[in-house]
């Protein structure tokens, strides 16, 4: 089974993209967390197949975690999911860029062409 | 004619010969009491002359009161003329002519109606009959050529005496012209400018909306992102239920396979939660956008008591995603009386400090945090926002307030904002006023708590 990350500071966000993929509970390998630091501390322990994280946190800002991301775990899909995705995302940082508010149906789509059937 | 409104050049006139009447009857009687003192040891003289005095005088006023209104000036003056001359003639040849009666001839002269060639005829009518009839009574001919050449001489000055009031009339029409031209051009000035002036605090409303537009559209955006995912599983949830509720009605067998499927227990315990995420959603969406409005709210002339902890909530609302990532914004907030002012630019003010407080601290590159606090002695209202940033260097301190100064990158800040906030503050009888160290910078809102009066003062 495929494993997910997501990271938001903001819980209430967390909580509706866990209603958002809640279809795919048993396809997927869900983990919400919501800070940086505690994603940090993750990547130790667990690989990821894909890492969604949001720009602007308070700790460590969201294109820094996914740089760590990269260097650690290099097979790990990376997406920005932010209301500003304006902000530079230099080449090689993310995959792909959604925009908040994004609909369950579009964030769907673009986890399965990543992680596949 | 008649019903308009006299023009200021016939109402002056009018003024001018009010003034002359009284003037004339004065004249008039002084000259009559002369002509009875000279007759005072003749009796009979002295009662002809009073009587045709006192009829002159009496049909005089029945004239004006009457025949005037009926006739019409031009007709009523040969009409007045006419008595005048036959009463005089005959009074004179019958009280034989006392010195003080040729008075008259030069008294003649020196009234007007205001038509000069009337006025002439009207004086040659009178005195040549006069004349002509002191000659027949052989009144020695020095006292009709003296007279009547004094009467032509007080005719002649007093058509120059009116020609130079009514020069004076004209110019001072005319300079009246001038002075309401100038005053009705001013007046469209001062429109004008007020209009330009309500124009521009709209727009430097705008200008402060607009610091923390970007921001607000994503605090708006993160409530938007949950609820809608909420309701989207809502949704999925509901048709989860429907399904389990059927399989039971049905008393399927699977009934439980189907719970398995669609999660009910998950359904069931989320739901609520979803409701309420929904709930939180939806007023922090309302919040913000009413925060939004009640800047962007176009104050109006009048000043209007406001809750000055409100608006310090409201501001901090707006400037969230400016400050969040980089202070914990801590209010404390005294309970403050209703404070006389203009909302929406205090809330200007407080968001432009706000913004400011970030930015300052956002430099330091290390979290901080912005303190806000209220107090209230003698009338006035001060309102602290402090922030933990590095600082205004003391280089900076006199130019902080000018318009257009900014230490801030092109395209991030105008330098406009702790300008207009002066401004704006002065406006209501207040100061802005800062401290600064190496620690970090407070800047004091000082508010008059019963701003109109004291702003008027």
């Amino acid at each position: 089974m495929k494993t997910v990350l997501f990271v938001d500071d903001e819980a209430a966000v967390l909580q509706g993209l866990r209603y958002a993929l809640h279809g795919y509970r048993r396809r997927w390998n869900l983990v919400f967390l919501t800070s940086g630091t505690a994603a940090l501390e993750a990547l130790e322990s667990t690989t990821f197949d894909l890492v969604v994280s949001d720009l602007k946190m308070p700790d460590i800002d969201g294109v820094e975690l996914l740089t760590r991301v990269r260097s650690k775990q290099p097979a790990a899909v990376r997406i920005i999911l932010s209301g500003n995705v304006e902000h530079v995302v230099e080449d090689g940082v993310a995959h792909e860029a959604l925009r908040k508010p994004c609909a369950g149906p579009a964030l769907r789509s673009c986890l399965e062409r990543w992680l596949g059937p | 004619m008649g019903t308009s409104e006299p023009s200021f050049k016939e109402r002056r006139y009018a003024q001018t010969m009010s003034k002359l009447t009284p003037l004339a009857a004065v004249v008039s009687l002084a000259i009559e009491a002369m002509t009875l003192g000279a007759l005072w040891y003749r009796p009979r003289a002295l009662a002809i002359s009073a009587i045709a005095f006192g009829a002159m005088m009496a049909l005089n006023v029945y004239i004006n009161m009457v025949v005037l209104k009926r006739w019409g000036a031009h007709r009523t003056e040969t009409l007045r003329l006419a008595l005048s001359v036959t009463t005089s003639v005959l009074t004179n040849h019958y009280t034989g002519w006392p010195l003080p009666v040729w008075l008259w001839l030069p008294y003649h002269g020196l009234t007007s109606d205001g038509h000069r060639k009337w006025n002439w005829i009207a004086l040659v009518a009178y005195v040549v009959p006069l004349d002509l009839m002191a000659l027949y009574d052989h009144v020695s001919i020095q006292q009709p050529l003296l007279f009547t050449f004094l009467a032509v001489a007080a005719r002649i000055f007093t058509d120059a005496r009116l020609d130079v009031l009514r020069t004076m009339f004209e110019t001072s029409e005319t300079q009246r012209a001038e002075l309401d031209a100038a005053h009705a051009t001013l007046k469209a000035e001062i429109a004008t400018r007020e209009k330009i002036e309500s124009a521009l605090a709209r727009a430097q409303k705008l200008e402060a909306l607009g610091r923390v537009a970007s921001g607000v559209a994503h605090e708006i955006n993160t409530p938007v992102q949950f609820v809608s995912d909420s309701v989207a599983f809502l949704r999925d949830a509901t048709s989860g239920f429907t399904r389990v509720i059927e399989a039971h009605r049905a008393r399927a067998k699977d009934v439980e396979d189907v719970e398995a499927e669609v999660d009910l227990d998950f359904l069931v315990c989320e739901a609520p939660k979803a409701i309420a995420l929904v709930e939180v959603g939806l007023e922090r969406i309302g919040a913000i956008v009413r925060s939004m409005r009640q800047v962007s709210h176009v104050d109006g002339e009048r000043m209007e008591p406001v809750d000055i902890g409100q608006a310090i909530k409201t501001a901090v609302t707006l400037a969230t995603s400016e400050c969040k990532h980089v202070a914990d914004v801590e209010t404390r907030l005294e309970t403050l009386g209703p404070v006389v002012c203009h909302g929406g630019e205090i809330l200007q003010v407080l968001l432009n400090l706000l913004v400011n407080a970030a930015h300052a601290i956002g430099a330091t590159g290390k979290r901080g945090r912005i303190v806000i606090a209220t107090a209230q002695r003698n009338g006035w209202v001060s309102i602290d926002v402090a922030d933990t940033g590095p600082g205004i260097p003391a280089a900076l301190h006199e130019r902080i307030f000018e318009p257009f100064f900014t230490t801030k990158k092109v395209g991030q800040g105008t330098g406009q904002g702790l300008a207009i906030a002066r401004a704006m503050i002065a406006h209501h009888g207040g100061t802005l006023t800062f401290t600064t160290s190496g620690e970090g910078t407070t800047f004091r809102v000082e508010l008059p708590a019963d701003g109109a009066a004291r702003a008027a003062a």
